[in-house]
Formats: structure tokens, C-alpha cells, sequence
């Protein structure tokens, strides 16, 4: 027995669906056999734009070929992925709308040099266009995290740098948190979920390095980055408190001192831990993994987690005597609230 | 497991066959939104692994920083002292398997920062790849008692990383061998190869390593470090291409035949489909290239696809069979 049908019998038995299994649906694909389809496709990609480059070498100067030549392609791609496609098709449709793509974004920079917060805008419009035009869960995964990019370029543009993580970590913790409210928007939900949570980890990593693909040489970034790390730090508190409360509040048994409790806790580790670089993202994405069982997040999660606090500690303008100091307290106190848990939550909820 | 029941769970709920009001009761049924006794569990064993290795971290900062107003029979007594305060917990817990085998593995670190203080308080003129090297021969005997695959994979690092400084230093193995870029990935190779199957092995008789992320980490070492090695010989010496690249092959037949017949394991055939693309691609893409004509860039193009394609129609004819 396939463990669609396991999962059937139980939510049958439970009285949760009746009747048969329904025929014909078909179960996704596990991540790994989807991150191979991209990654083939993306290479398929750059080699059928190299294709084109040297074929229309001149064309493609132009900005007008440029942008027919890339709109041929997105149509192209569209028509080929609307129905379910084989996996072949599916991926002749991926490289086409990839090349697609990247003709439009060249056309797009030839535009003039004086208006980047427009190339941004356009490029974050056209992403936002794929993600409803396209109906491939692929390719709304790859359009949703270009969204987050650009709609990150937009704020840098606009001198707020510093509010693109709270932002791309609420759009992402609101999908996952209200991943199973809607049946007709759950693809665009999760992928959206997944292409925001991809991202954030690019602008984290970006933010650790203070170098890299948001800047492009924009010192006017780093320097907001630097102006605003007090916003930057409350907004994604905020980030971090929205999520505890929207977790606490599936849990209808929960009595309201275990609630206090919990939040409590979140407050504190939060207001600690608020000079850490990427700390309040790992909260989130690391709380979101465990309440929805999802080991991708958990394991994401984990590992921003891990490259936040020894990234700190390795950056930490300070002895070796204080690190030390900090962290024995660190592990004491860890240790110490595991003391206290059975405790705090025992008996009653 | 868990992956599989979510994801038939969103099959059928972007179905519209399960009413979104029931979904909560769902998840629930299904162990997929945890309960009060889970996330205690799991806040348990976050609080107790990131509290220890706080605690081990604390004490190499501490050890690295030099104090001058403790003396070195003092630090030395430190240190110690906290290897065997943290062996004697192994030993007081051991009933509790999770809190033993922390005991465990922070003695464990605690062993390197001893070996790294002893070196630098008599100046040993001990090259790094040595100190990691005897650190992990060292705790040898723990990693094996604890059975705990986190403390595996640390010993396992430790060698890689000793290799890593080895070749470093050297350059060679033994004087012998000149090509130090070459030779380490084979050695990298070889090592993460042999540990996978020692790996696979030992977890069909020993039920504390039936875990499978920490042989998928395994395999993605040993997978880069011949898939690297078999490109990077093909593109800069393809005088000297045959021998890695027969090994390349009798290395995927191996592995893509074990993953299938003996012990299935979709992702490990994924991989081993991503290092057939990459392989393949580069000895067609060179020969390709070379004749110069445009056209040969359109060819590789749907060259890729075709093989992704055909690798992720067989990868889910695999996992259809899998499931069912």
C-alpha cells in the first residue's frame, strides 16, 4: 500500500474525507528530483542563450530585438507548460522562459544608466507577471524568489535597504503559517513560500559579507544598512513575534499562562539576540520548520542558525576571555531553561 | 516518512478533497503538526545539544585566549578536570541515550582543545594537519561506544580536515606523488568512499545509525570529490582522462546499482544522475565546442534537457515504485 493511500485510510477513518481515494492526482515530486529538473534547466538555459548571442549577435545589442526575442520566449514557455507537461517539454519550457528572461533583463539594462530603481520596478513587475502567468510549481518557485530579489533592489533604490529582510521574512513566514488556508491558492502559496525563504538566505548571506549581488558596487546599501540596524533589528523582532503568535494560536488547547510563557520566552531570546546577524531569520524559518514537521525548513533553519552565531563570534570585536565569558553564560543559561521546562509545562496547558 | 504523508497531504487538499477546517485535525492525526509532548521533546534536545556545545566552545575560547595570570598547570588542570567531569556524566547517564552521548561528545571536543593547548604550551613544532589527526584518533574509542552519528561525522571531518592541511604541508604522499590538487581529491575520495560503506554496513546491524542524512552527507563528499576530479582532469590534462574517468564510471555503476538494488535511496540516485549530467556534459561540450559551429551550442542545450529529463522520468518511475 503507497502511503497516499496510508494517508487516505487514516483521514477516512477519522471521518475527515469520505469515499474512494480520487484517481488521477499526482503527488509532487520530492525536492531533490525538482532541484536536478533546475539545475538541467538552468544550464540548458545558459547554453540556448549562448546559442543565441553568438547566432544574433548584433540583434541582441538592440534593445527592441532583445525584448521581442525575450517575449517570444516567455509566450513560448507558457504555451508549452499550461497543460502537464512531460518532464522533457517541462524542460524545454524552463529554458526557454529562463533565456526569456535574461534577453528581457539585457534589454532592460541597455535602457540608460540614470534610472536603476525603474529596472528594478520593471524586472520585479515582470516576476510578479510569471508567477500568475505560468503554471509550473518550478518555475513559480524560480519567479518568486527573483520577486523577493528585485522587490530588494526596489528598497535599496529608494533608501530602505534596511526593511527589505523584515519584509521578504514576513512575506515568508505568512505562507507558511497560512499554507492550508486555501485550496485554489496553495501552489502559489508554497511557492511563494519556498522562492521568499531561498532568497532570504541569499540577502543573509549578502548582509553577512556586506558585499555582493544587492550592492553591485551601491555603497549607498552598505551605508543604509548601517544607518537603520536599529529598524532593521525591531522590524524583524516584530517578524519573530507575529510568527510565535500565529503558532501559539493553532494551538486552541493551550492554556493562557503556557501562552505567556512561551511568548515570554520569545521576547527574551529575541531582545538577547538582537544584534546577531541572521538570528531572528533562523528563529523564524527554524519555529516555522518545526510547527509544520517541514524538514527542509528545520534543516535550513538549522544551518543559518549555526552560520549566524559563529559568523558573531567570529566577527565579535572583543577577547577571547569575553567570547569565552559569554558563551559559558550562553550554555548555562540554555541548560538552565531546559531545567525549567518540565517544570513550566509539566502537567497542565 | 513524514515528507511523504505532507506532501499526499497537499495533494489532496489542492485537490479540494479535504475541507480546509479539517486540516488542523488532519496534520494532527497524521503526527504532523507535533503535540505538547513533541515540542518538548524537540525543545529538550535543542536546548541540551546547543547548552553543551556552548559550554565546549566556551572552554577552547578560553584555552585559545592564553590567560597569562592562570598558570599552565592550572589550565591544564581545567581542562582535564572537564574530560573527566564529562566522561563520568557519559557514565552516570548512560541510560539516557541523549544526554550521554552529549557527555560524550563534548569530552570530545574538549580533547582537541587539549591536544591544541598542549602543542602550544611545549611548542611541539606539531604541523595542524598532526593535531587534528591525533584528535580524532584520539576520541577513536568514544565515537565507536557512543553510537551516535553526529560524533561520527565529527571524527569523520576531522580526518578530512587533517588530509585537507596534510596536502597543504606536503603537497605529496610521501614525496611520491607530485600533483597535490589531484592526489587530495583522490584521497578525499577514497576516505568518504570507504566510510560510506563502512557506514551503510554497519547501519543494517546497528539501529543507532539508521539515521540516513549523515551517509547522504557522506556520499555528497565523496560524489563531489570524484565528479570534481574527473572534469577537472577532462578539461586540463585529457592525456591523463582515462584512468579517473574509468574509475568515475565504476564508481557511479557501483553506487547507482547499491542505491537501486540493495538499499533504495532516491536522493543518492539523484545525485549520482547530477554527476552523470555534469561528466557527461563537459567531455561533449569540449568535443562539441571545438568544431566551432554555433549550432553545437543549441545541441548541447537540448542535450541537457533530454538527459534531465530522462533522468527525472526515471528518478520518479522509481519513486512511483517506491510508494507503492
Amino acid at each position: 500500500m503507497s502511503t497516499e493511500d496510508k494517508v487516505w485510510m487514516t483521514l477516512s477513518q477519522s471521518g475527515l474525507v469520505s469515499g474512494a481515494r480520487p484517481e488521477g492526482l499526482s503527488i509532487s515530486t520530492p525536492w531533490y528530483i525538482k532541484t536536478l529538473l533546475a539545475v538541467s534547466a538552468w544550464l540548458a538555459a545558459v547554453f540556448l542563450f549562448a546559442f543565441l548571442a553568438v547566432l544574433f549577435n548584433g540583434l541582441l545589442n538592440s534593445v527592441l530585438a532583445a525584448t521581442l526575442i525575450g517575449s517570444v520566449f516567455i509566450l513560448i514557455a507558457y504555451h508549452v507548460l499550461k497543460s502537464e507537461p512531460s518532464d522533457f517539454v517541462e524542460h524545454l519550457g524552463l529554458a526557454f522562459s529562463i533565456a526569456g528572461q535574461i534577453l528581457l533583463i539585457m534589454a532592460m539594462l541597455q535602457l540608460g544608466s540614470n534610472a536603476d530603481h525603474i529596472k528594478w520596478l520593471i524586472a520585479l513587475g515582470l516576476n510578479v507577471f510569471l508567477i500568475f502567468l505560468i503554471p509550473n510549481f518550478l518555475h513559480r518557485v524560480l519567479s518568486s524568489f527573483l520577486a523577493c530579489i528585485c522587490l530588494a533592489g526596489c528598497l535599496a533604490q529608494y533608501g530602505l535597504f534596511s526593511m527589505c529582510l523584515p519584509v521578504i521574512l514576513f512575506i515568508c513566514a505568512w505562507c507558511w503559517i497560512h499554507e492550508f488556508k486555501n485550496a485554489k491558492w496553495y501552489r502559489y502559496v508554497t511557492a511563494l513560500g519556498y522562492g521568499s525563504l531561498l532568497s532570504l538566505l541569499l540577502i543573509e548571506t549578502n548582509t553577512f559579507f556586506q558585499s555582493g549581488l544587492f550592492y553591485w558596487g551601491h555603497q549607498v546599501a552598505v551605508n543604509q544598512l548601517g544607518h537603520f540596524y536599529y529598524l532593521n533589528a525591531m522590524l524583524t523582532g516584530a517578524v519573530v513575534i507575529y510568527s510565535s503568535l500565529m503558532i501559539i494560536n493553532k494551538y486552541q488547547s493551550l492554556m493562557m499562562k503556557s501562552s505567556c510563557y512561551i511568548l515570554a520566552f520569545v521576547l527574551v531570546l529575541s531582545g538577547i539576540t538582537w544584534s546577531i546577524n541572521g538570528m531572528h531569520t533562523s528563529m523564524v524559518v527554524l519555529a516555522l520548520g518545526l510547527a509544520t514537521t517541514h524538514r527542509i525548513l528545520i534543516g535550513l533553519g538549522s544551518l543559518c542558525l549555526l552560520f549566524s552565531i559563529s559568523h558573531y563570534y567570529y566577527s565579535l570585536d572583543t577577547t577571547l576571555l569575553v567570547k569565552a565569558l559569554s558563551l559559558a553564560i550562553l550554555g548555562g543559561v540554555l541548560l538552565g531553561i531546559r531545567w525549567c521546562l518540565p517544570k513550566l509545562f509539566g502537567e497542565s496547558t | 516518512m513524514n515528507s511523504q504523508k505532507r506532501r499526499a497531504v497537499a495533494t489532496f487538499f489542492a485537490a479540494g478533497t479535504i475541507d480546509k477546517q479539517q486540516i488542523p485535525m488532519a496534520l494532527r492525526r497524521l503526527g504532523l503538526m507535533p503535540d505538547k509532548r513533541v515540542w518538548l521533546r524537540l525543545f529538550d534536545q535543542i536546548l541540551l545539544a546547543s547548552g553543551i556545545v556552548a559550554m565546549a566552545l566556551s572552554m577552547i575560547f578560553f584555552i585559545a585566549y592564553n590567560w597569562s595570570d592562570m598558570g599552565r598547570f592550572s589550565k591544564f588542570l581545567l581542562l582535564e578536570a572537564s574530560i573527566i567531569l564529562s566522561v563520568m556524566l557519559y557514565c552516570y547517564f548512560v541510560a539516557r541515550k541523549l544526554v550521554s552521548r552529549m557527555a560524550l561528545l563534548l569530552a570530545s571536543l574538549l580533547v582537541g582543545a587539549l591536544m591544541a593547548f598542549y602543542g602550544q604550551t611545549y611548542q611541539t613544532g606539531a604541523d595542524s594537519w598532526q593535531l587534528f589527526f591525533y584528535w580524532a584518533f584520539a576520541i577513536t574509542p568514544w565515537v565507536v561506544i557512543s553510537r551516535f552519528s553526529s560524533l561520527w561525522l565529527l571524527w569523520l571531518m576531522l580526518l578530512n580536515l587533517a588530509l585537507v592541511l596534510y596536502f597543504d604541508t606536503f603537497h605529496s604522499i610521501f614525496g611520491l606523488v607530485f600533483d597535490a590538487q589531484n592526489t587530495l581529491f583522490w584521497c578525499l575520495f577514497g576516505l568518504n568512499s570507504l566510510a560510506l560503506l563502512i557506514w551503510e554496513w554497519c547501519s543494517k546491524k546497528m539501529v543507532a545509525l539508521t539515521e540516513r542524512w549523515p551517509q547522504r552527507v557522506i556520499a555528497i563528499i565523496s560524489g563531489w570529490a570524484i565528479t570534481a576530479l574527473a572534469i577537472y582532469v577532462s578539461l586540463d590534462k585529457p592525456e591523463e582522462q582515462l584512468l579517473p574517468l574509468l574509475i568515475w564510471v565504476a564508481w557511479l555503476v557501483i553506487f547507482m546499482v547499491a542505491y537501486r538494488q540493495f538499499r533504495l535511496d532516491i536522493f543518492m540516485l539523484a545525485g549520482g544522475c547530477l554527476s552523470a549530467i555534469l561528466v557527461i556534459m563537459t567531455l561533449l561540450g569540449q568535443h562539441i565546442i571545438e568544431s566551432g559551429d554555433e549550432a553545437a551550442l543549441l545541441l548541447l542545450s537540448v542535450l541537457i534537457m533530454a538527459m534531465g529529463a530522462g533522468a527525472a522520468y526515471w528518478l520518479k518511475q522509481v519513486h512511483r515504485e517506491s510508494e507503492s
